[in-house]
């Protein structure tokens, strides 16, 4: 077998597989989404729909969507499940100028915009995020609504931890060699020292389904927007550090095994007739890990993040009828597993 | 056991009590649940056993360190007056520890913010550059909040204010701790005035 080399790729895509950056806002003079009624949740959808270019944007009635296509937001990440999961009064918006943008409506505060981008690309994210942010203040100023705003505590929100610039900024990560070596714990104490959480891939909790975690900052009030990027991209570029040497360490010592596992894992990707999503997940964890030690002829990341995503049961369900069945769906996912890494 | 009337509704049997001393000065009110509850006062809290009448002071609390890491804004008693927007109290903003609108933030200022900490970054168009908004802040302030919050905001601003003489009191006991008897003649001269005034 050929000597590995561990490689890195473009935005630090080895290990962070998306960077999201979300902003808070909120109506002046408004309630916000727990104090209003039905009737005023619908009012504030309907600023916001007002306020946006039907051209560049497509609304989303989540109460309307079948329970597929609900679910098929949260396997995508794109909304919280709890946003999800009482529809009622709440609007999902999606950019079509600009399809990295995703905004929910009445979620903890009227607006909460977000923007998502493969691999590690804050600043992208946030320009996408502050364009929308554009598009949405000055369609409100036509309807003279404007942004709550306080010149001492800054942009206002639900949660006063969240005020001020009322920005998050959060990554998928992929870990596999530190959770390997128990260490995500400490790196989970760690953080919350420099004001971040790490959380499993489907939120709250440490435990991660196929390695993956999100790291998102805690709090943005006092801060600047400047000061957060800067905070959580040293943040960021440590972890990835710390993943990529615990990598180099695996190879070093656990060489053979670990190979023996990402070859079996890529063929079983190739090969297999059924694939559960429990096993996929762990299947991805070792072939994205392998693509990054040198084994290149793995698939690209674009295609493995997209495979974890769009293989989850919502996304086949929507796509194939058949796919109600669950011993049919790990089928048809073996299939277009098959299909999607050529 | 004497039974007592709430001091604030006068309505309800009072099963609060509840007694603060700032600055000299001792205020004590026996309060029905509901009312000691718009007070930001719980029967069950983080803070003491609240029955024995020891002393809570609602605002050294987790609530201000948790969101600015900072010693709460002052030693008042917490303010019974509801957000005109949005009807929250100071208890209810407390319980949630979320506010219920933005002019939240307005009516209950004094509360939540720290003198140091203003805000730096962006802001909406509307308010021009940070130079402009620096200019007219205040101003700015006062325009943009609603008559209503405006009186909301006053009737607070009164109920807080302590007495000059128990402050001047408080200082000429620190003199005299401090071994400072020019002052604390001062002091003891000014106090004499403001009490023959008021006689």
């Amino acid at each position: 077998m050929k000597d590995l080399k561990y490689t890195k790729a473009e935005n630090d895509r080895d290990v962070v597989v998306s960077t999201r950056v979300r902003i808070a806002r909120n109506l002046s003079k408004t309630p916000f989404p727990a104090k209003l009624n039905g009737k005023g949740l619908e009012d504030v959808c309907g600023k916001v729909k007002k306020a946006l270019d039907k051209s560049d944007y497509t609304f989303v009635d989540p109460a309307a969507l079948s329970d597929a296509e609900r679910q098929s937001y949260v396997e995508a990440h794109s909304v919280s499940p709890e946003f999800i999961s009482s529809p009622k009064g709440r609007l999902l918006v999606t950019g079509k100028k600009d399809p990295h943008v995703f905004i929910m409506v009445n979620e903890e505060d009227h607006i909460r915009l977000q923007s998502f981008f493969d691999g590690f690309a804050p600043d992208e994210a946030y320009r996408s995020a502050l364009d929308a942010e554009a598009d949405l203040e000055k369609g409100l100023a036509a309807e003279n609504e404007s942004f709550a705003f306080d010149d001492s505590f800054g942009y206002l929100t639900r949660c006063p931890t969240n005020v001020g610039c009322g920005m998050r900024i959060s990554v998928m990560l992929h870990l596999p060699a530190l959770t390997d070596a128990s260490k995500i714990n400490s790196l989970a104490g760690a953080l919350g020292r420099l004001d971040c959480n790490l959380r499993g891939s489907y939120g709250e909790g440490s435990e991660s389904v196929g390695a993956l975690y999100q790291v998102s900052n805690r709090t943005s009030a006092g801060k600047t927007e400047e000061e957060i990027m800067k905070d959580f991209r040293k943040v960021v570029g440590e972890i990835v550090e710390a993943e990529r040497k615990e990598r180099e360490s695996m190879l070093k010592n656990v060489g053979a095994p670990l190979r023996d596992k990402i070859m079996r894992a890529y063929g079983t990707m190739k090969y297999a007739a059924r694939i559960s999503s429990k096993e996929l997940l762990e299947l991805y964890t070792y072939v994205r890990l392998g693509k990054s030690l040198g084994f290149d002829f793995m698939p690209d990341y674009g295609v493995i993040d997209r495979s974890v995503t769009e293989l989850m049961p919502a996304h086949l369900l929507l796509s194939d009828m058949e796919a109600d069945d669950p011993y049919k769906r790990d089928e048809i996912r073996a299939d277009r597993l098959r299909e999607l890494i050529g | 056991m004497k039974n007592y009337i709430c001091d604030e509704c006068k309505k309800n049997n009072a099963t609060v009590y509840y007694k603060q001393t700032v600055n000299g000065k001792t205020t004590e009110k026996h309060l029905c649940a509901e009312c000691a509850d718009k007070y930001g006062i719980f029967e069950k809290n983080d803070f003491g056993d609240f029955w024995n009448g020891a002393f809570v002071d609602p605002f050294e609390d987790v609530f201000s360190k948790m969101f600015f890491g900072l010693p709460a804004a002052s030693n008042k008693l917490a303010s019974p007056e509801r957000c005109p927007t949005c009807g929250s109290t100071l208890g209810d903003i407390r319980r949630e520890s979320r506010m219920g609108c933005p002019d939240c933030y307005t009516v209950f200022r004094e509360y939540f913010e720290d003198g140091d900490t203003k805000y730096k970054g962006r802001a909406p168009k509307t308010r021009g550059s940070i130079g402009e908004r620096a200019a007219e802040a205040a101003h700015k302030i006062k325009e943009n909040v609603s008559e209503k919050v405006q009186a909301v905001k006053e009737k607070i601003a009164e109920a807080g204010k302590t007495d000059p003489v128990a402050e001047m009191r408080a200082e000429l006991k620190k003199a005299v701790a401090e071994e400072n008897y020019e002052k604390a003649a001062e002091l003891r001269d000014k106090i004499r005035a403001a009490e023959s005034k008021n006689a």
